[in-house]
């Protein structure tokens, strides 16, 4: 990387905005001035001597204290902690309902397992369509046949 | 090493946090950044109960945007711009009520009998640096006594950075050729 050089009215220029010290001025400058200014010219030491007096004048002003108060009054506008959201349930999570009892959802869940589990086996145990229309037309047979026993007279 | 290189990576961490409403990182970048704030604004308004109000308008704006907060933005600029631009506003306002009313600025200077101690030296330094005008005493302030880069100031200032030296130049010239003045009326 190449050394940045300096003209003497880049020195100037730069003594008159930045002042004499060299840690205000910008860090490739400063480098640079640091090398010239070992040997300053008349003209250079001048605006020295006269940037630090403007400088030290300037550092005759106190940094102001906040007031106390003024931190806590910042703080009390700042956004609150959002609440936490709580995990979802998974699938069961539509048995979740506001204000609802854990213990309640439980027992709905098996109410509902169980309605399920006895719909199964129902199904799965009944009769085949042939068997059930044997079975019906016997029992409509029996049925009516001992109705109508019923109203015969006695056959002698 | 300049104020604005000092919490770049610190204030992002916090940025989340403080968006997602962590006390901690709030008051992280309360105490990080609000001293140098209330400083700007009380150099920019030389009064202390407005540079409060600037300083609690600064943090309530910047509370409103954290939860957007781009990581490519420093947070110590942004602040320092919006205080600056606040300052702006409140002294366009004075100016629309007193326009006519009231000279604009103080004069600093002295009667050749006064000496002054430091705290009164003080005082009439502040009194010069307000006589300069607005943008000469926004370089001043910025560079000179709250110690931003260049960069950083032109960036608080929304000007280039040879815009921001013409006006640190010409500023410190200027409060030179008052101290000079003063110092020979005074015989100090």
């Amino acid at each position: 990387m190449t050394q940045m050089t300096l003209s003497e009215d880049d020195l100037l220029r730069l003594i008159e905005t930045y002042g004499a010290d060299l840690a205000a001025w910008p860090a490739e400058q400063a480098e640079a001035a640091a090398r010239h200014l070992a040997n300053p010219s008349q003209a250079v030491r001048a605006a020295l001597d006269e940037a630090a007096a403007l400088d030290a004048l300037l550092a005759e002003l106190p940094q102001v204290e906040p007031p106390v108060h003024l931190a806590a009054a910042i703080l009390d506008a700042a956004p609150a902690r959002k609440p936490v959201r709580k995990k979802s349930a998974g699938w069961l999570g539509w048995l979740e309902m506001p204000g609802m009892p854990a213990r309640t959802g439980a027992a709905m869940a098996s109410l509902f397992v169980g309605l399920g589990v006895g719909f199964g086996t129902a199904a799965a145990n009944a009769p085949a369509p042939d068997d059930f229309d044997t079975v019906m037309s016997q029992t409509l047979e029996l049925h009516y046949q001992s109705d109508v026993s019923d109203f015969l007279e006695p056959q002698e | 090493m300049p104020y604005s290189d000092v919490s770049y990576a610190d204030d992002l961490d916090d940025i989340r946090a403080a968006a997602a409403g962590n006390r901690l990182a709030q008051s992280a970048l309360v105490t990080r950044h609000m001293p140098r704030v209330y400083n700007l604004a009380y150099r920019m308004v030389s009064d202390a109960a407005l540079a409060e109000d600037i300083t609690q308008e600064a943090f309530l704006r910047a509370w409103k945007v954290l939860p957007d907060w781009e990581p490519r933005a420093q947070f110590s600029t942004w602040l320092h711009r919006v205080t600056l631009n606040l300052c702006r506003d409140h002294f366009r306002k004075k100016r629309e009520q007193v326009m006519d009313e009231l000279p604009e600025r103080t004069d600093p200077g002295l009667r050749p009998d006064e000496r002054l101690d430091q705290s009164q030296r003080a005082g009439w330094i502040m009194s010069a640096i307000n006589t300069l005008p607005d943008r000469q005493r926004e370089a001043l302030v910025l560079c000179a006594l709250d110690g931003h880069t260049n960069i950083a100031a032109a960036e608080i200032m929304g000007v280039s950075v040879e815009a921001m030296e013409s006006l640190l130049a010409r500023g410190r010239r200027k409060l030179k050729t008052l101290l000079q003045d003063n110092e020979r009326e005074t015989g100090t």
